[in-house]
C-alpha cells in the first residue's frame, strides 16, 4: 500500500444518488461514453455518473489506476499523449515539465477534479483543458502534500468531417510546469458551461 | 516495415469474436453457470470453487480474503455458481444436436425475498419461474420442440437475490438431481492419477528423485517445510521448518527447485533451511535428503521479511543447465546470485530496492541464439555473467511498476524474441528482448499473469492473452487479448470473477500444439473458459511420461491430481527431452 496518502481515495465512482440530470441529451450521452468506458475496461457499476482515475502506484481498491507510460488508446478510451517524459510516483504521475492526458467524451460541459501532488520535490502545475489555460495556474504542492482542485470544461461540438484527433469528443488535459503532477482525476457531466 | 505490415495483415484478419456453444455431455446440453459469463453484467457476481479449498493465497498484496458463504450448499455444480444481483438479462449459447422435444431443467436458490427469473429458450419462455425457493433444487422448465443447431438461453425477468448453477436440456424427462455429478467437467479430461499429502501446500516442485524413471513430488509447505514424495505417493524424507518466523514466511511462495545438477539421473532438491537461527540454500539428495552442499542464504540476519525468495535453473555456460540462480528481496538491498552446482558462487547483481521493484520470479532465457542464456528479472536483462545488457530504471523508478510475470515468444516471425509482460497496473506492455526497446504498452487493470502463443482458432498468428486481477472484495480476474500488434481481440468473462489465476500450458492431446489452462478452465480455440477441474491448474508437462503434456492441479490440504486428455497421443519430441527446456518449463516455475 502506498504511504503517507492525505486524501482517502475517492470511491472509485460516485453513484447516482443525489445527481440531478440537467440537459436530458446530455445525460443520455454521458450514459453512452460510460457505457463505452465500461467495455474499455474499467468496469464502472451500472448508473455511473462520475469518471474517476488514479494514477497512484499501490493497488488497493481503488481504480482503475493508469501508470505510465498509459498510452491513449481509441478503444480505451483515455490515456496519456505526447508525454514522453512521463513517470510513476507511489502516489501519482510526473515528468519535468510536461505531460497530458485524454479522455473520450461526449460534447458538453464537465467539472474536471484533480488531486496534484505526490512528488519527489516540490511540483507546480498549471493545467490546460482543450489546450486553453485554466484558472488553474502554478499550483504548489510541497512533498508529502497534496492539493485538490475543480474547474469547468467544454467539450465543444466538433464540425463535421472534422479530421483533428479530438473529432469524435475527447477532452485534452495538459499539466504544465515544475514536476507537475496528477494523483486522481475525476470527470462529472453536467456543470454549467465554461464562461467564454 | 517488416513488423508493420505483419500486425496490420494480422489486424485485417480478424473474424468475428464468436462465443463456443454450451457442452453436450452424455447427450444432455449442459448450460453450467460459466457458460453465461461473457454476458457477466455488472452488479452480478460469481461463486467459484469450494471455499477454502482452493490457492489464491499467493499474490493477495494484503488484500482482504474474500469471505466465505455463510452457509454453501452441499452441491454446487462444478463448484461454480453466478449470484443474479442486476436485472440485466443474462444468455448462453447452446448447439441443440437433434430435433425434436427437449426438457429444460433449472439448478437455483433463492437468497433474499421477492427474488427469481425465467428461462428463455430461443426466444420461447418457460412457464417455470425459477430462484425462488430457499435451498439449491433442480426444477422443471417445461418441454421445447426445438430444431437442431444453435439457439440462445437467456435468463430473463431478473428479480435480484438469487442465484443459478447450472440449466440443462435434455431430450429425456427424468432427469435427476442425482445425475447431475456425472454430468460436471468435460468427458475428454480424465483423472490420472491422484495424491492425498499428508501436509499443506504452498507449493510441489517435480522431478526424478530416485532414479526409477518417474515422476516424484518434493512439496514446500508455506512454512517453507519440505517434503520428498516418491511418484507412488511414499514419502522419502522431509524437512521441518522451526515454529519460529512461520508468520513471516507463510506471506509469500516458498522458493526450491528440483534439478539433477550432477547429471546422475537422480535429481537434488534445493530448497531454504534454518539451523541455529541461521538460513541456508541448501541442497539435498533427491532420494534421501542427506545434504550435498549447504551455504549461507544471501540475505540480512533475521528479522527480515520474504518479500521474494525465488530459484531457477540456467545454463549460463556451454554443456549441461546446471547453474543455479537465486533471487532474495528480504527488504532493502535486493540480490540476484548465481551458483555453480556445488554451490559456488559464479556472480552476484545486488542493490538497494522496495519491495518486488525486481518483480517475483527469474526468468533464464537465450535471447539472442547463442545457446547460452540471459538472465532477466523485473526492469533488467542481464548477460550470462551477471553483467546489465539494458535496464530501464529510468523510465520506471517506482517499485509499485515491476513485471509480475513474463515470457519470450518471436511475435513478429523476423527471428527476434519479444518479452511479453504482465507488468502490474501498468499494464501488458510488449519490450525487444535484445534491446529492452519498450514496442506497446495496454491499459489491463492489474496485469499479474500473462501468457502468448498460438491459442486462437480465429486468429492468424500468435496472440498475447493477460490475466487482469481486480480487487473485488478479494481477488478477481478476467482474460484480455491482443494481437502482436496491441490490438485488442477481446474480453473473458465480461466482468471479473473470484480468483487469482495462473496459467498453464501444454502439449495436452500429444499433437504437438500448446492447449492453455488458466484457473480451473480450458482455454477454448475461440478465447473463452470451460470448466475443467475441481482444483486450479498449477503446473503442465509429461508427468506421466507418456510423451504428452497432463494437467497437474493442487489444493492447498494436499490433493495434487494430474489430469490428461482422454484421447492423447504419444509425442516425445526431442524438445520435451532436452535439458534446457525441462530446466526452463518444468524445474523452472512459480505460481505467485
Amino acid at each position: 500500500m502506498s504511504q503517507g496518502k492525505i486524501i482517502p481515495p475517492a470511491s472509485r465512482l460516485i453513484r447516482p444518488s443525489g445527481f440531478v440530470p440537467r440537459r436530458g441529451p446530455l445525460v443520455a450521452a454521458w450514459s453512452l461514453a460510460l457505457a463505452a468506458a465500461a467495455f474499455a475496461g474499467p468496469f464502472y457499476p451500472e448508473g455511473a455518473t462520475t469518471m474517476h482515475f488514479t494514477f497512484e502506484g499501490s493497488p488497493g481498491g481503488d481504480q482503475p489506476i493508469i501508470r505510465p507510460p498509459g498510452f491513449y488508446h481509441p478503444d480505451d478510451g483515455f490515456g496519456f499523449v505526447n508525454s514522453p517524459d512521463l513517470i510513476g510516483t507511489a502516489l501519482g504521475v510526473t515528468a519535468p515539465k510536461y505531460f497530458r492526458f485524454d479522455l473520450n467524451l461526449p460534447p458538453g460541459a464537465y467539472r474536471v477534479t484533480v488531486m496534484l501532488g505526490g512528488t519527489r520535490d516540490e511540483s507546480i502545475t498549471s493545467l490546460k483543458a482543450e489546450h486553453l489555460p485554466t484558472e488553474l495556474q502554478d499550483i504548489h504542492v510541497l512533498p508529502g502534500q497534496n492539493a485538490v482542485k475543480s474547474i469547468t470544461v467544454t467539450v465543444p461540438q466538433r464540425p463535421a468531417g472534422s479530421a483533428s484527433l479530438e473529432a469524435a469528443g475527447r477532452l485534452v488535459l495538459e499539466f504544465e510546469g515544475t514536476n507537475p503532477s496528477l494523483m486522481q482525476l475525476d470527470v462529472k457531466p453536467g456543470a454549467e458551461p465554461a464562461p467564454k | 516495415m517488416k513488423k508493420l505490415l505483419f500486425a496490420l495483415t494480422c489486424a485485417a484478419s480478424l473474424p468475428v469474436f464468436a462465443r463456443a456453444a454450451a457442452p453436450v455431455r452424455s447427450g444432455i446440453v449442459v448450460l453450467d453457470a460459466t457458460q453465461f459469463l461473457g454476458e457477466l453484467p455488472s452488479g452480478d457476481t460469481a461463486v467459484n470453487g469450494l471455499p477454502f479449498g482452493g490457492r489464491g493465497r499467493r499474490g493477495a498484496g494484503g488484500a482482504p480474503v474474500p469471505a466465505a458463504p455463510p452457509q454453501p450448499p452441499p452441491f454446487t455444480f462444478e463448484n461454480f455458481s453466478i449470484n443474479l444481483r442486476a436485472p440485466t438479462p443474462i444468455g448462453a449459447k447452446a448447439d441443440i444436436p437433434h430435433a425434436g422435444t427437449w426438457y429444460l431443467y433449472v439448478r437455483s436458490r433463492s437468497t433474499a425475498d421477492g427474488s427469481s427469473f425465467g428461462v428463455s429458450v430461443g426466444g420461447r419462455p418457460s412457464p417455470g419461474t425459477f430462484g425462488n425457493v430457499r435451498g439449491s433444487v433442480l426444477q422443471s422448465g417445461g418441454s421445447f420442440d426445438l430444431p437442431a443447431g444453435p439457439l440462445k438461453v437467456t435468463l430473463t425477468d431478473i428479480h435480484p437475490g438469487c442465484s443459478f448453477d447450472v440449466l440443462l436440456l435434455s431430450p429425456k424427462p427424468d432427469l435427476q438431481e442425482s445425475d447431475l455429478a456425472a454430468l460436471q467437467y468435460p468427458e475428454d479430461i480424465v483423472l490420472l492419477k491422484e495424491y492425498h499429502l499428508p501436509v499443506a501446500i504452498d507449493g510441489v516442485k517435480f522431478g526424478d528423485l530416485n532414479g526409477d524413471g518417474k515422476t516424484d513430488l518434493v512439496v514446500l509447505t508455506p512454512n517453507y517445510s519440505t517434503y520428498a514424495f516418491d511418484n507412488s505417493g511414499k514419502e522419502l524424507w522431509h524437512y521441518e521448518a522451526p515454529l519460529a518466523g512461520s508468520a513471516q514466511r507463510g506471506q509469500f511462495e516458498a522458493p526450491g527447485n528440483v534439478w539433477d545438477f550432477d547429471q546422475d539421473g537422480k535429481a537434488e532438491v534445493v530448497a531454504w533451511r534454518m539451523e541455529d537461527r541461521k538460513e541456508y540454500l541448501v541442497m539435498y539428495e533427491g532420494a534421501t535428503g542427506a545434504i550435498k552442499h549447504q551455504i549461507e542464504w544471501p540475505t540480512p540476519p533475521m528479522p527480515h521479511v520474504y518479500n521474494n525468495f525465488r530459484t531457477a535453473i540456467a545454463k549460463l555456460h556451454p554443456g549441461y543447465p546446471d547453474s543455479l540462480l537465486v533471487y532474495t528481496d528480504s527488504g532493502g538491498t535486493v540480490s540476484l546470485n548465481a551458483y555453480g552446482p556445488t554451490l559456488s558462487l559464479l556472480w552476484s547483481y545486488s542493490h538497494p530496492r522496495l519491495k518486488d521493484y525486481h518483480g517475483h520470479y527469474i526468468y533464464p532465457y537465450d535471447i539472442n541464439g547463442d545457446g547460452i542464456d540471459e538472465v532477466y528479472i523485473s526492469h533488467v536483462m542481464l548477460d550470462a555473467h551477471g553483467r546489465e545488457l539494458w535496464n530501464n530504471y529510468a523510465e520506471f523508478p517506482d517499485n509499485h511498476d515491476h513485471v509480475d510475470s513474463a515470457r519470450f515468444l518471436d511475435l513478429y516471425g523476423d527471428g527476434r524474441l519479444e518479452l511479453i509482460t504482465g507488468q502490474s497496473d501498468v499494464g501488458t506492455v510488449i519490450y525487444d528482448a535484445r534491446t529492452g526497446k519498450l514496442l506497446w504498452q495496454r491499459f489491463a487493470n492489474h496485469n499479474q499473469k500473462i501468457e502468448a502463443g498460438y491459442y486462437r482458432a480465429d486468429v492468424a498468428g500468435p496472440v498475447i492473452v493477460a490475466s487482469s486481477r481486480f480487487y473485488i472484495g478479494g481477488l478477481g480476474a478476467l482474460l484480455r487479448w491482443y494481437d502482436p500488434a496491441g490490438n485488442r481481440l477481446g474480453i473473458w468473462p465480461n466482468n471479473p470473477i473470484p480468483g487469482n489465476p495462473n496459467f498453464v500450458k501444454g502439449d495436452f492431446k500429444g499433437d504437438g500444439k500448446n492447449a492453455l489452462f488458466w484457473q480451473r478452465f480450458r482455454i477454448e480455440p475461440d478465447g473463452t473458459g470451460t470448466l475443467a477441474f475441481p482444483d486450479e491448474a498449477f503446473h503442465m508437462f509429461d508427468f506421466m511420461g507418456t510423451g504428452n503434456d497432463q494437467v497437474i492441479t493442487v489444493n492447498r490440504s494436499g490433493v495434487v491430481r494430474v489430469y490428461g486428455y482422454k484421447g492423447a497421443k504419444s509425442n516425445p519430441t526431442p524438445q520435451k527431452s532436452d535439458p534446457v527446456y525441462r530446466a526452463h518449463f518444468i524445474s523452472n516455475h512459480t505460481h505467485y
